[in-house]
Protein backbone atom coordinates (compact mmCIF):
# COMPACT_ATOMS: atom_id res chain seq x y z
CA UNK A 1 0.00 0.00 0.00
CA UNK A 2 1.27 3.38 -1.12
CA UNK A 3 -0.62 6.71 -0.31
CA UNK A 4 -0.08 10.12 -2.33
CA UNK A 5 -1.45 13.28 -1.42
CA UNK A 6 -2.56 15.55 -4.40
CA UNK A 7 -1.54 18.97 -2.81
CA UNK A 8 1.09 21.88 -4.20
CA UNK A 9 0.87 23.70 -0.77
CA UNK A 10 3.60 22.36 1.74
CA UNK A 11 3.69 19.75 3.62
CA UNK A 12 1.78 21.00 6.60
CA UNK A 13 -1.99 21.09 4.52
CA UNK A 14 -1.66 17.06 4.52
CA UNK A 15 0.37 16.70 7.43
CA UNK A 16 -3.05 16.30 10.42
CA UNK A 17 -4.65 13.68 8.22
CA UNK A 18 -2.01 11.77 7.68
CA UNK A 19 -0.46 11.75 11.24
CA UNK A 20 -4.16 11.29 12.12
CA UNK A 21 -3.59 7.83 10.09
CA UNK A 22 -0.78 6.83 11.25
CA UNK A 23 -0.06 4.58 8.40
CA UNK A 24 2.50 1.63 8.11
CA UNK A 25 3.10 2.32 4.70
CA UNK A 26 4.83 4.93 2.82
CA UNK A 27 2.57 8.24 2.25
CA UNK A 28 4.14 10.31 -0.03
CA UNK A 29 3.66 13.87 -0.78
CA UNK A 30 2.55 14.96 -4.68
CA UNK A 31 2.85 18.91 -4.51
CA UNK A 32 2.89 19.00 -9.00
CA UNK A 33 0.21 15.80 -9.72
CA UNK A 34 2.40 13.98 -11.09
CA UNK A 35 0.00 10.81 -10.67
CA UNK A 36 -2.00 12.55 -13.10
CA UNK A 37 -0.12 13.25 -15.91
CA UNK A 38 2.34 9.81 -15.46
CA UNK A 39 -1.23 7.61 -14.50
CA UNK A 40 -4.23 9.44 -15.68
CA UNK A 41 -4.95 10.53 -11.91
CA UNK A 42 -8.46 12.37 -12.26
CA UNK A 43 -10.31 12.56 -8.96
CA UNK A 44 -9.58 11.87 -5.10
CA UNK A 45 -9.73 8.98 -4.05
CA UNK A 46 -8.42 7.18 -6.99
CA UNK A 47 -6.49 3.65 -6.54
CA UNK A 48 -4.18 1.58 -8.94
CA UNK A 49 -2.70 -2.13 -8.74
CA UNK A 50 0.62 -2.87 -9.57
CA UNK A 51 1.88 -6.31 -9.85
CA UNK A 52 5.01 -8.08 -8.56
CA UNK A 53 6.88 -7.27 -12.38
CA UNK A 54 5.51 -3.54 -11.97
CA UNK A 55 2.69 -4.04 -14.56
CA UNK A 56 -0.39 -2.08 -13.72
CA UNK A 57 -3.40 -4.67 -13.70
CA UNK A 58 -5.82 -1.89 -12.86
CA UNK A 59 -5.38 1.77 -13.73
CA UNK A 60 -6.59 4.85 -11.95
CA UNK A 61 -10.18 4.46 -10.95
CA UNK A 62 -12.33 5.39 -7.66
CA UNK A 63 -11.75 3.01 -4.79
CA UNK A 64 -11.90 3.16 -0.82
CA UNK A 65 -10.94 1.25 1.79
CA UNK A 66 -14.11 1.36 3.36
CA UNK A 67 -17.32 3.57 3.23
CA UNK A 68 -16.12 6.79 4.48
CA UNK A 69 -17.02 8.14 7.84
CA UNK A 70 -16.97 12.29 7.69
CA UNK A 71 -16.29 14.04 11.02
CA UNK A 72 -18.85 15.75 12.09
CA UNK A 73 -17.87 19.01 11.26
CA UNK A 74 -18.04 17.71 7.53
CA UNK A 75 -20.97 16.28 8.19
CA UNK A 76 -22.86 19.56 9.21
CA UNK A 77 -21.47 21.17 6.23
CA UNK A 78 -23.09 18.70 4.27
CA UNK A 79 -26.53 18.62 5.97
CA UNK A 80 -26.91 22.53 5.70
CA UNK A 81 -25.93 22.39 1.49
CA UNK A 82 -28.40 19.62 1.30
CA UNK A 83 -31.03 21.72 3.35
CA UNK A 84 -30.19 24.58 0.82
CA UNK A 85 -30.43 22.40 -1.88
CA UNK A 86 -33.78 21.52 -1.20
CA UNK A 87 -34.90 25.12 -0.34
CA UNK A 88 -33.86 25.85 -3.86
CA UNK A 89 -36.71 25.42 -5.93
CA UNK A 90 -34.40 24.89 -8.85
CA UNK A 91 -33.04 22.00 -7.92
CA UNK A 92 -36.60 20.98 -6.10
CA UNK A 93 -36.75 17.16 -7.04
CA UNK A 94 -33.09 16.69 -8.61
CA UNK A 95 -30.66 14.42 -7.34
CA UNK A 96 -28.35 15.54 -4.03
CA UNK A 97 -25.19 16.92 -4.35
CA UNK A 98 -23.96 13.54 -2.11
CA UNK A 99 -26.13 11.01 -4.42
CA UNK A 100 -24.60 12.51 -7.73
CA UNK A 101 -21.24 12.17 -5.86
CA UNK A 102 -22.10 8.66 -4.62
CA UNK A 103 -24.21 7.23 -7.57
CA UNK A 104 -21.27 5.75 -8.95
CA UNK A 105 -18.35 2.99 -8.33
CA UNK A 106 -19.61 0.59 -5.47
CA UNK A 107 -17.73 1.86 -2.34
CA UNK A 108 -18.48 -1.22 0.00
CA UNK A 109 -17.47 -3.84 -2.30
CA UNK A 110 -14.02 -2.12 -3.61
CA UNK A 111 -11.99 -3.71 -0.45
CA UNK A 112 -13.46 -7.32 -1.49
CA UNK A 113 -12.18 -6.92 -4.96
CA UNK A 114 -8.41 -6.03 -3.79
CA UNK A 115 -8.60 -8.66 -1.62
CA UNK A 116 -9.27 -11.03 -4.56
CA UNK A 117 -6.75 -10.05 -6.51
CA UNK A 118 -4.59 -10.36 -3.36
CA UNK A 119 -5.29 -14.05 -2.86
CA UNK A 120 -5.37 -15.08 -6.84
CA UNK A 121 -3.15 -12.45 -8.55
CA UNK A 122 -3.22 -12.64 -12.41
CA UNK A 123 -6.52 -14.90 -12.20
CA UNK A 124 -8.10 -12.56 -10.33
CA UNK A 125 -11.60 -11.87 -12.46
CA UNK A 126 -10.39 -8.25 -11.47
CA UNK A 127 -6.81 -8.26 -12.82
CA UNK A 128 -6.30 -6.74 -16.79
CA UNK A 129 -4.59 -7.79 -19.18
CA UNK A 130 -1.66 -5.14 -20.26
CA UNK A 131 -3.84 -4.45 -23.59
CA UNK A 132 -7.23 -4.21 -21.33
CA UNK A 133 -5.15 -1.69 -18.90
CA UNK A 134 -4.13 0.79 -21.98
CA UNK A 135 -7.82 1.24 -23.07
CA UNK A 136 -9.08 1.46 -19.55
CA UNK A 137 -6.66 3.95 -18.73
CA UNK A 138 -7.81 7.74 -19.32
CA UNK A 139 -8.72 9.29 -22.92
CA UNK A 140 -5.91 11.65 -23.44
CA UNK A 141 -6.06 14.29 -26.74
CA UNK A 142 -3.41 16.41 -26.82
CA UNK A 143 -6.02 18.76 -25.43
CA UNK A 144 -5.66 16.95 -21.64
CA UNK A 145 -1.34 17.43 -22.26
CA UNK A 146 -1.93 21.39 -22.59
CA UNK A 147 -4.34 21.00 -19.82
CA UNK A 148 -1.60 19.60 -17.06
CA UNK A 149 0.83 22.00 -18.95
CA UNK A 150 -1.09 24.85 -17.82
CA UNK A 151 -1.92 23.25 -14.58
CA UNK A 152 2.24 23.28 -13.86
CA UNK A 153 2.80 26.70 -14.80
CA UNK A 154 -0.06 27.67 -12.55
CA UNK A 155 1.71 26.12 -9.56
CA UNK A 156 5.32 27.03 -10.74
CA UNK A 157 3.39 30.64 -10.68
CA UNK A 158 1.69 30.33 -7.55
CA UNK A 159 5.03 29.74 -5.62
CA UNK A 160 6.43 32.57 -6.85
CA UNK A 161 3.42 35.06 -5.82
CA UNK A 162 2.18 35.40 -9.23
CA UNK A 163 -1.94 34.47 -8.30
CA UNK A 164 -3.19 36.25 -11.39
CA UNK A 165 -1.08 34.51 -13.68
CA UNK A 166 -1.53 31.25 -12.16
CA UNK A 167 -5.52 31.46 -11.96
CA UNK A 168 -5.35 32.23 -15.47
CA UNK A 169 -3.54 29.34 -16.50
CA UNK A 170 -5.63 27.19 -13.74
CA UNK A 171 -8.83 28.47 -15.78
CA UNK A 172 -7.37 27.19 -18.68
CA UNK A 173 -6.21 23.88 -17.16
CA UNK A 174 -9.74 23.21 -16.41
CA UNK A 175 -11.65 24.51 -19.67
CA UNK A 176 -9.22 21.80 -21.24
CA UNK A 177 -10.09 18.86 -19.23
CA UNK A 178 -13.05 19.58 -17.62
CA UNK A 179 -13.41 15.85 -16.34
CA UNK A 180 -9.94 16.18 -13.88
CA UNK A 181 -11.71 16.99 -10.56
CA UNK A 182 -7.72 16.80 -9.08
CA UNK A 183 -7.30 19.36 -11.12
CA UNK A 184 -10.40 21.83 -10.47
CA UNK A 185 -10.58 20.77 -6.76
CA UNK A 186 -7.03 21.91 -6.01
CA UNK A 187 -7.41 25.14 -7.35
CA UNK A 188 -10.78 26.16 -6.07
CA UNK A 189 -9.26 25.00 -2.41
CA UNK A 190 -6.37 27.26 -2.63
CA UNK A 191 -8.90 30.49 -2.87
CA UNK A 192 -12.02 28.48 -0.85
CA UNK A 193 -9.74 27.91 2.10
CA UNK A 194 -8.23 31.44 1.84
CA UNK A 195 -11.73 33.17 2.00
CA UNK A 196 -12.98 30.94 5.24
CA UNK A 197 -10.00 31.46 7.42
CA UNK A 198 -8.59 27.80 6.71
CA UNK A 199 -8.85 25.77 9.56
CA UNK A 200 -9.13 21.70 9.92
CA UNK A 201 -11.90 21.69 6.98
CA UNK A 202 -10.51 25.26 5.13
CA UNK A 203 -9.84 23.20 1.76
CA UNK A 204 -12.90 21.24 1.61
CA UNK A 205 -14.60 25.68 0.74
CA UNK A 206 -14.46 25.21 -3.17
CA UNK A 207 -16.66 27.86 -3.96
CA UNK A 208 -17.69 31.65 -3.12
CA UNK A 209 -18.98 32.43 0.30
CA UNK A 210 -22.49 33.73 -0.01
CA UNK A 211 -22.42 37.04 -1.28
CA UNK A 212 -19.19 36.76 -2.66
CA UNK A 213 -19.88 35.47 -6.18
CA UNK A 214 -18.60 38.02 -8.40
CA UNK A 215 -15.14 38.18 -6.69
CA UNK A 216 -14.88 34.02 -7.40
CA UNK A 217 -11.70 34.21 -9.53
CA UNK A 218 -12.23 30.40 -11.61
CA UNK A 219 -14.77 29.98 -14.34
CA UNK A 220 -16.32 27.32 -11.67
CA UNK A 221 -16.50 25.82 -8.49
CA UNK A 222 -17.39 22.40 -6.85
CA UNK A 223 -20.91 22.59 -5.98
CA UNK A 224 -21.97 24.52 -9.55
CA UNK A 225 -20.08 21.81 -12.01
CA UNK A 226 -20.92 18.76 -9.34
CA UNK A 227 -24.76 19.92 -10.37
CA UNK A 228 -24.00 20.13 -14.21
CA UNK A 229 -22.92 16.04 -13.95
CA UNK A 230 -25.60 12.97 -13.95
CA UNK A 231 -25.92 10.27 -11.62
CA UNK A 232 -22.57 8.02 -12.18
CA UNK A 233 -20.45 10.52 -13.47
CA UNK A 234 -18.06 11.80 -10.38
CA UNK A 235 -16.91 8.40 -9.33
CA UNK A 236 -17.71 6.25 -12.81
CA UNK A 237 -18.56 2.49 -12.29
CA UNK A 238 -15.48 0.77 -13.14
CA UNK A 239 -16.14 -2.94 -11.43
CA UNK B 1 6.93 20.23 -16.27
CA UNK B 2 8.29 22.93 -16.48
CA UNK B 3 10.87 23.97 -18.71
CA UNK B 4 12.93 27.33 -18.18
CA UNK B 5 14.85 26.75 -21.51
CA UNK B 6 13.41 25.04 -24.76
CA UNK B 7 16.64 23.49 -26.14
CA UNK B 8 16.78 20.24 -23.44
CA UNK B 9 19.12 17.94 -24.76
CA UNK B 10 17.95 14.24 -25.27
CA UNK B 11 19.44 12.97 -21.99
CA UNK B 12 17.13 15.73 -20.11
CA UNK B 13 14.23 15.02 -21.81
CA UNK B 14 14.17 11.09 -20.60
CA UNK B 15 14.90 12.18 -17.43
CA UNK B 16 11.86 14.48 -17.11
CA UNK B 17 9.29 12.60 -19.27
CA UNK B 18 10.49 8.91 -18.55
CA UNK B 19 10.77 8.80 -22.40
CA UNK B 20 14.26 7.55 -23.97
CA UNK B 21 16.15 8.70 -26.87
CA UNK B 22 17.44 5.94 -28.54
CA UNK B 23 18.19 5.15 -32.66
CA UNK B 24 14.78 3.54 -33.02
CA UNK B 25 13.26 6.32 -31.37
CA UNK B 26 11.68 7.95 -28.46
CA UNK B 27 10.88 4.75 -26.49
CA UNK B 28 8.68 4.44 -23.30
CA UNK B 29 8.52 0.30 -21.78
CA UNK B 30 8.25 -1.43 -24.85
CA UNK B 31 6.87 1.26 -26.78
CA UNK B 32 8.82 3.53 -29.68
CA UNK B 33 7.44 6.46 -31.40
CA UNK B 34 9.88 7.15 -34.58
CA UNK B 35 11.52 10.16 -34.70
CA UNK B 36 12.17 12.51 -37.32
CA UNK B 37 16.26 12.02 -38.89
CA UNK B 38 18.93 14.48 -37.45
CA UNK B 39 19.76 16.06 -34.05
CA UNK B 40 17.53 16.08 -30.69
CA UNK B 41 14.73 18.48 -30.96
CA UNK B 42 12.51 18.89 -27.98
CA UNK B 43 10.24 20.69 -30.18
CA UNK B 44 9.75 18.06 -32.74
CA UNK B 45 9.79 15.25 -30.38
CA UNK B 46 6.94 16.52 -28.32
CA UNK B 47 5.00 16.85 -31.57
CA UNK B 48 5.47 13.18 -32.06
CA UNK B 49 4.81 12.35 -28.88
CA UNK B 50 1.21 14.32 -28.46
CA UNK B 51 2.44 16.33 -26.11
CA UNK B 52 1.50 19.98 -25.72
CA UNK B 53 4.36 22.96 -25.06
CA UNK B 54 2.28 26.22 -23.66
CA UNK B 55 4.70 29.36 -23.58
CA UNK B 56 3.73 31.97 -20.82
CA UNK B 57 6.17 34.36 -22.72
CA UNK B 58 5.41 37.29 -19.72
CA UNK B 59 7.34 34.97 -17.37
CA UNK B 60 9.76 33.20 -19.63
CA UNK B 61 8.58 30.04 -19.13
CA UNK B 62 7.69 26.60 -21.16
CA UNK B 63 5.43 23.66 -19.93
CA UNK B 64 5.54 20.33 -21.19
CA UNK B 65 2.37 18.24 -21.13
CA UNK B 66 2.41 14.21 -21.12
CA UNK B 67 2.27 12.48 -23.96
CA UNK B 68 -0.92 11.91 -25.66
CA UNK B 69 0.69 9.72 -28.58
CA UNK B 70 -2.12 6.63 -27.83
CA UNK B 71 -4.96 8.38 -27.61
CA UNK B 72 -4.69 7.21 -23.99
CA UNK B 73 -3.17 8.09 -20.25
CA UNK B 74 -0.44 4.73 -20.46
CA UNK B 75 1.08 4.15 -23.58
CA UNK B 76 2.31 0.77 -21.89
CA UNK B 77 1.30 -1.04 -19.06
CA UNK B 78 4.47 -1.00 -17.08
CA UNK B 79 4.17 1.05 -14.12
CA UNK B 80 6.37 4.56 -14.53
CA UNK B 81 8.70 5.01 -12.04
CA UNK B 82 7.81 7.32 -9.32
CA UNK B 83 9.82 9.58 -6.81
CA UNK B 84 8.21 11.43 -4.31
CA UNK B 85 9.00 12.90 -0.77
CA UNK B 86 7.09 11.88 2.50
CA UNK B 87 6.66 14.17 5.37
CA UNK B 88 10.27 14.53 5.98
CA UNK B 89 11.32 14.83 2.95
CA UNK B 90 12.58 11.15 2.58
CA UNK B 91 12.47 10.40 -1.04
CA UNK B 92 10.94 7.07 -1.57
CA UNK B 93 10.81 4.82 -5.18
CA UNK B 94 7.80 3.42 -6.36
CA UNK B 95 9.97 0.67 -8.04
CA UNK B 96 11.64 0.05 -4.38
CA UNK B 97 8.11 -2.21 -4.10
CA UNK B 98 9.06 -4.75 -6.93
CA UNK B 99 8.14 -8.06 -5.96
CA UNK B 100 5.28 -6.66 -4.41
CA UNK B 101 1.49 -6.48 -5.16
CA UNK B 102 1.21 -2.48 -4.55
CA UNK B 103 -1.90 -0.65 -4.45
CA UNK B 104 -1.22 2.65 -5.18
CA UNK B 105 -4.31 5.56 -3.65
CA UNK B 106 -4.05 9.01 -4.85
CA UNK B 107 -6.23 11.31 -1.98
CA UNK B 108 -6.37 15.11 -1.24
CA UNK B 109 -7.05 17.37 2.14
CA UNK B 110 -9.43 18.91 0.02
Amino acid sequence: MVTVSLELSDADASRPFIEAAKPDHPSLLDPTHRLDELFGVVNIPNVVWIDEGGMIVRPPEPGWPRPSEYPESLQQILAERAKAAAEDPDRRGKPGFMELLMSGQDVASYADAIRDWARNGADSVWAMSPEEVIAASQPRPVDKSAAAAHFALATHLWHAGARDAAIEHFNACHRLQPDNWTYKRQAWSLIGNERVGGGELGRFAQGPLPGEEADWPFDSNFDADVQELGLGEYYPKTM
Amino acid sequence: MILERIDLDAEAFGAMTGWEIKPEGACKGDVCVPLAPGPFDVTNTAERLGMAVVHDQTHGLWALGPESVSGRALVTAKAPELELPDLEGNIFALSSLRGKKVVLAAWAPY
